[in-house]
């Protein structure tokens, strides 16, 4: 898996996020079929003395609605509606296309979408998932070429409902990134705008 | 996004075409009137930077990343992540010794890309190697020389709005740099910090790379 997919699949993993999972992951206690949530990311590097922070916000709407934004410090706006699939970038004031985007990804990124927010955490052949107990999933990668990018993936789940409020997402000794969610908003009515335009 | 990787700083590998230029007439100034230390303009002490980074092509093309750079004396260690975080490139050097690659994803794993990333870092936050004469240039603007051994000269002179630019010339021309800083913050511990700094690379086979700071942490105290 080459690096672009892979950061493609990190970032529809976080979209798990507020998808509701019982013990049994495989199957879903709730169909979802929006979220609205905020996230806070950290990167932790061995040579960093402070992480850096990055936050943004996100909507997903069933079956392949999706905006995704980092607000701070650099705001990215990924936009997925229907078959199209759009990266806007913040230059001088104003949302730019970023040109560094590929449509071959948005396949991987929908089938991740679906896997994910449906609760089936071990459709993925990239990843073996384990459940060493009801609040954790542990998704480690098959591939070792993907193992050398991304060593473990982390979902922390919160309380009895089953909420993922954490993503850890490991790539060696010392080097991980963190997504914590808050603030879910489920199931509303979105605004196809949401997904179409900044 | 797979037309990305090779372009993303990967451009740093590649020489820039430019033509010969040599340093402007140069008049010594003694002696130089404060504010003006050399050493201003660069970090004092020991410092971790977080940029945001963007980078055009000459040719066209661009993109964005996350940059860090941790300065300890002349040791340099540094990392590109993409704003996702996924990190593309970590590499440190000690002194002048080689570069060494920590981790990389390709195609950011090629030594050459390493040693010309660690360049134009050094050329950002690292004063250059060799003598230094305070002087001024024609228009006035008063400047800090460098000039290495092996013929090389770095021109750091202080600008209107109170920040700094450095222009290189080289024997060869297509390792010329000019570097842009602006809306800088002077302290006594960091000396001229600037919020932007621009880095260009002239020629066909050029580039430019912005960079925006995000953070800016003193790692220790100056003895």
């Amino acid at each position: 898996m080459n690096v672009v997919r892979t950061l493609f699949l990190l970032l529809a993993l976080t979209l798990i996020t507020w998808s509701t999972v019982s013990a049994m992951p495989e199957q879903p206690r709730v169909q979802l079929q929006s979220v609205q949530a905020n996230f806070f990311q950290e990167k932790h590097l061995p040579i960093l003395a402070q992480p850096i922070t990055s936050r943004g916000v996100f909507a997903f709407q069933a079956p392949r609605s999706l905006r995704w934004e980092y607000l701070y410090p650099v705001r990215t706006l990924l936009l997925v509606y229907n078959d199209s699939m759009k990266k806007l970038i913040e230059v001088d004031g104003k949302l730019v296309n970023d040109p560094g985007l590929a449509t071959s990804s948005m396949q991987l990124v929908l089938e991740e979408i679906t896997n994910w927010l449906a609760g089936r955490f071990s459709d993925n052949p990239a990843f073996a998932a384990s459940f060493p107990d009801e609040h954790t999933i542990v998704l480690t990668p098959k591939d070792a070429g993907l193992a050398a990018i991304i060593s473990r993936i982390d979902l922390h789940l919160q309380g009895k409902d089953g909420l993922i409020d954490t993503v850890l997402i490991h790539e060696g000794p010392d080097a991980f990134t963190r997504l914590v969610f808050s603030d879910a908003v489920l199931n509303r009515t979105l605004a196809e705008s949401l997904f179409t335009a900044p | 996004m797979k037309k990305l990787a090779p372009w993303l700083f990967l451009v740093l590998v590649l020489s820039a075409c430019g033509t010969a230029q040599t340093p402007p007439q140069f008049v010594t100034l003694r002696p130089v009137a404060p504010p003006l230390s050399c050493a201003d303009f660069f970090p004092q002490g020991d410092w971790q930077y977080v940029h945001a980074i963007r980078f055009q092509l000459a040719s066209g093309g661009g993109g964005s990343a996350i940059g860090v750079v941790v300065l300890s004396g002349q040791d340099i260690r540094c990392a590109l992540t993409t704003i996702e975080g996924l990190t593309l490139f970590e590499g440190r050097v000690k002194g002048s010794g080689p570069v060494e690659i920590l981790r990389a994803l390709p195609p950011f794993d090629r030594q050459h890309f390493a040693d010309n990333l660690l360049k134009d870092i050094r050329t950002l936050f690292i004063p250059p190697l060799g003598l230094v004469r305070q002087g001024q240039l024609a228009d006035k603007a008063r400047v800090c020389r460098y000039e290495t051994a092996n013929g090389a000269t770095a021109d750091i002179m202080e600008t209107k709005d109170g920040c700094w630019r450095l222009q290189t010339y080289n024997p060869e021309p297509q390792h010329n740099r000019l570097v842009r800083a602006y809306s800088c913050e002077w302290t006594a511990q960091s000396g001229l910090m600037p919020s932007q700094l621009e880095l260009i690379a002239p020629g066909r086979n050029g580039y430019t790379i912005n960079l925006r700071l995000i953070s800016a942490q003193r790692l220790t105290p100056n003895p």
